[in-house]
């Protein structure tokens, strides 16, 4: 679409025609490019990156320090507990997706929504809840076995309770992936090796997964780039009884005097390298093996029929929704509704005269949880907004001119899917001291969010850009539209939909968001999830519980209405 | 309106897509572009609408220079006034079929009563004059075809491009608007360009047909003498010559030399008789089309001009079976038999004519 009237053979109409990239390529350098340097730099110097400090001399005893006993065994730690999750998680999504999408399990809707409920909770919150339930001695599930006289086994603060807990909750994104590729598979494929005497086991390993093969391997590579960057389930869990990962000493260096800037970039850049490795491998694994046969065409599979083992498999699936969801939202009931925060036994945990709305009550009317609440949608409003425009000039420029730079914006728009949340925030933090208007307001936070969701954000509205067939612009341009006029009256509105749908999920994902964070607020600029850690942090449990509940409402009603304007909407265009 | 295409070329990176190419076309001319995919067909019509800048050439409308590479005139798209229907139709979804094909009008700045009024007049010159309200995304295929029409009609354009407008339609249907297409544009004394690969769609819509082949054109001409004397072997195999052989010119016919000429066929002992008459030892392509090769069941009279062949199979068409030969110690040979008698069966032998002036002796 190069329709200049005259060629742009004048310097000053070159550089006009070079504003849009310039404008993009200085955002995304600003909001990637910038921060990542800055803590590289900050990882080789021996001050750190404050404002009026000096530059510092060049030092390599930061990651020298990484190799204190402590760092290795949070590094250890990550790649444990990373491993037997995301192993953990395969199984359970890959298990709920095959029921959900190619059996006649019972309740069939609902073992596919078992699949994703617990995004509604948020690591944050799963951790929380599993600490109330699985503590050792006072956690509800040890207080339950002692009162039937079993022995009180159960202890969530170990490595193998980290394992549990991350894998409960990162299943759902496995379950996704893998759940669409199986239905959009072609059933004749299985049909044909039935027909050519297959058995259901060799159908099932031998050409099923064989063939989601790629959506598999997708999804265990994200899974576990996931669990190694995330920071609420081992800050929650795993600091108590002394377990670190990488995130969570990269905050203990930070956060307990005296803090150690320096080697936490350190640290930071090592997970920034493992998880970016990680993300290019799997680039590169998707890249090579696309198999065609998965095709978006519709079918209607013929489910496999589970005979005998349907309830069983039924049960199984909501084992899975009691330990990612109904425990979790018991305990925090448990602990939020009631006057004396110790419970003795089961008959004292439905004694209806030990339940109280009080601590509920405080909660709701205190400034801090209404303050933290307005504070998180006009963070996450604010994302939104400035960061669906982003996007979408990005998508627009990317996939809709011929101009140049565009390998390199789609390129620099994808680095945050490897860059863990909690180093994104460090960056943002040596990035912004210096600018008082900017840091210490919620504009950071905006920032950092708009920079750390750029991977979704940019693909969500790419692939809704990408579905509009160029000849609906071309036809509008035959018909004596102008280019400005061709993208309002014509590509907006094809592709508000998904441009809306893509708003509200960066809108619901910074909401959820505690690791960028972490690093940016003040105590003005507190959003909810960080009012919830903080509490967290003092001991005070009960608040905790109930901001925690809150937090859960707001995020499902948000998660329930965007699915509603996704299926209202998505037909017809 | 006239239009004169000058030395375009078209580039894609390296890829030259449209080598140098002129053409002119007359007005109220239908001129049909036909030609493998990828051959510049498509290329060329963007490159005339403005959706494509080529790198060379010039392009004038009327009196008016659209493009000018040397001077560097590039007259955008929306400034162009010339209606194009493109292959996927482009009917815009979110909008109803009136809006559609009001909306060239608006960008016009048509007044609002005038629109209405036009609107109404070219859905019915397309047959769709109750559809105005409903949404573009519920019409078939047909209908969509047509409102591309009426779109494209509304905006009284200089010129029409259609871009394979009758591709993604079903054979029935295709056959009928070909017929309806080509009335509207005659009626209307609509200068047109048509892009097709499908050669019985070019023979039917075509008041000239440009074959095109690598960027350039082949071959410019009516559909007739284009159908008789095809230049080269690639525009009779678009043209429906299935019986293409290489072959070398080897003698002459006649006392002096001029009853035509005798190709043998590469790679055999056959020879063939053709009317026209080539240079000895000059390479060529024996072109012959399947209903011009005549089957006799038994020995003919003149067994010097027939060639034994076994029927490899037939396939049944109604009107005419068509055939698929074996020439004894040659190539395959296509033949098409006219009348519905009942097929010949595989493994009969036969023999096979050719008159000397239907077998056509062509270069690449």
């Amino acid at each position: 679409m190069t329709d200049n009237r005259v060629n742009a053979s004048a310097p000053a109409a070159r550089v006009l025609q070079r504003l849009p990239l310039a404008a993009l390529a200085a955002i995304l350098v600003v909001l990637v490019v910038v921060p990542m340097g800055i803590l590289l730099y900050a990882s080789f110097v021996d001050v750190p990156p404050r404002p009026g400090s000096p530059p510092g001399d060049f030092t390599v005893d930061n990651y020298a320090a990484l190799l204190s006993a402590g760092n290795r065994a949070a590094m250890l730690n990550t790649l444990v507990i990373g491993l037997g999750a995301t192993l953990f998680a395969l199984v359970l999504g890959c298990g709920l997706a095959w029921l959900a999408a190619r059996t006649d399990v019972p309740f069939k809707s609902l073992v596919q929504t078992a699949g994703i409920m617990p995004l509604f909770l948020s690591s944050l919150v799963g951790a929380l809840a599993w600490s109330l339930l699985g503590s050792p001695e006072q956690g509800y599930l040890n207080i339950v076995l002692r009162d039937l006289g079993l022995p009180d086994f159960v202890n969530v603060y170990s490595i193998p309770g980290l394992i549990f807990v991350s894998g409960v909750y990162y299943a759902p994104y496995s379950f996704l992936l893998v759940y669409s590729s199986l239905s959009l598979l072609n059933p004749e494929l299985e049909e044909a090796a039935y027909v050519h005497g297959a058995r259901f086991r060799h159908v099932l390993g031998g050409i099923t997964f064989k063939l989601v093969t790629p959506a598999v391997l997708g999804a265990a590579t994200l899974t576990l780039v996931f669990i190694m960057e995330n920071f609420p389930i081992p800050q929650v869990l795993g600091s108590p009884e002394g377990i670190h990962t990488l995130p969570s000493q990269i905050y203990r260096l930070m956060a307990t005097a005296p803090s150690q800037p320096n080697q936490a970039s350190a640290a930071g850049a090592i997970l920034l390298v493992i998880t970016a490795v990680m993300v290019f491998v799997q680039r590169r694994v998707l890249a090579t093996r696309e198999f065609v046969t998965v095709t978006g065409k519709g079918f209607t599979p013929r489910p496999r029929e589970l005979g005998r083992w349907r309830w069983p498999a039924f049960a199984c699936a909501m084992l899975y929704v009691l330990a990612a969801v109904m425990l979790p939202l018991f305990a925090l009931v448990q602990s939020a509704f009631r006057a004396n925060p110790y419970t003795t036994g089961i008959a004292a945990m439905f004694r209806p005269e030990s339940f109280e709305t009080e601590v509920m009550a405080e909660t709701l009317e205190s400034e801090e949880l209404q303050q933290s609440l307005l504070n998180s949608i006009a963070v996450g409003a604010g994302a939104a907004f400035a960061g669906g425009l982003l996007y979408l000039a990005l998508a627009y420029y990317v996939h809709r001119t011929k101009e140049p730079g565009r390998r390199f914006l789609s390129y620099v728009a994808m680095w945050p899917a490897a860059v863990p949340a909690l180093v994104i925030g460090l960056g943002f933090l040596w990035t912004w001291t210096r600018f008082p208007i900017i840091y210490g307001t919620l504009a950071i936070l905006v920032l950092a969010f708009v920079g750390h969701l750029l991977p979704q954000g940019f693909q969500g509205i790419s692939s809704s850009l990408i579905q509009v067939h160029p000849d609906l612009e071309e036809s509008a341009r035959v018909c004596g539209a102008g280019k400005i006029r061709t993208v309002w009256e014509i590509l907006i509105p094809l592709v508000r939909t998904g441009v809306i749908a893509t708003m509200l999920l960066i809108f619901i994902l910074s909401m959820r968001e505690l690791s960028v964070a972490i690093f940016l607020f003040t105590s003005d600029t507190q959003v909810l999830s960080i009012s919830i850690y903080n509490a967290w942090e003092g001991g005070r449990l009960p608040p905790v519980a109930a901001m925690s509940l809150v937090y859960i409402a707001f995020l499902f009603v948000l998660t329930f209405v965007s699915r509603r304007w996704f299926g209202v909407t998505n037909r017809g265009v | 309106m006239e239009t004169k295409v000058r030395n375009l070329t078209v580039k894609f990176g390296g890829h030259v897509a449209v080598n140098d190419l002129s053409l002119d076309i007359a007005d109220g001319e239908m001129l049909v572009l036909l030609g493998p995919s990828g051959c510049g067909k498509t290329t060329t019509m963007r490159s005339i609408v403005g959706l494509q800048k080529p790198a060379a050439g010039t392009i004038t409308i009327g009196d008016e220079v659209v493009f000018d590479a040397r001077r560097g005139i590039n007259v955008p798209a929306n400034d162009r006034n010339i209606g194009m229907v493109f292959q996927s139709y482009a009917i815009w979804p979110h909008l109803t079929v009136a809006q559609n094909v009001a909306f060239p009008l608006r960008m016009q700045k048509v007044p609002k009563a005038e629109i209405r009024e036009r609107v109404a007049e070219v859905l019915a010159s397309v047959g769709l004059q109750d559809f105005g309200p409903r949404g573009a995304s519920r019409l078939s295929g047909g209908q969509m075809q047509r409102v591309a029409l009426a779109r494209s009609l509304a905006m009284r354009p200089r010129m029409l491009l259609l871009d394979e407008p009758l591709s993604n339609l079903d054979a029935k249907l295709r056959e009928r608007l070909r017929y309806e297409l080509r009335e509207l544009q005659q009626s209307l004394g609509m200068t047109a360009i048509y892009v097709t690969h499908d050669q019985s769609e070019a023979l039917a819509l075509a008041d000239r047909i440009a074959v095109m082949r690598d960027g350039v054109i082949e071959q410019l001409a009516g559909p007739v003498d284009m159908y008789r004397n095809p230049r080269t072997s690639f525009v009779a195999d678009f043209l429906g010559v299935d019986n293409i052989f290489a072959a070398r010119v080897t003698g002459h016919r006649g006392p002096d030399g001029s009853h035509g000429s005798v190709a043998r066929l590469d790679g055999s002992a056959i020879d063939i008789t053709a009317a026209a008459v080539k240079e000895v030892g000059s390479p060529a392509y024996v072109c012959i089309r399947p209903e011009d090769v005549v089957l006799t069941p038994s020995s003919p009279r003149r067994p010097e001009d027939a060639l034994a062949a076994t029927v490899v199979s037939a396939s049944f068409l109604g009107d005419r079976t068509r055939y698929h030969l074996a020439v004894e110690d040659g190539p395959s040979l296509f033949a098409v038999a006219p009348g519905a008698e009942d097929p010949l069966a595989p493994g009969a032998k036969v023999f096979t004519r050719v008159p000397p002036n239907k077998v056509q002796l062509l270069d690449d």
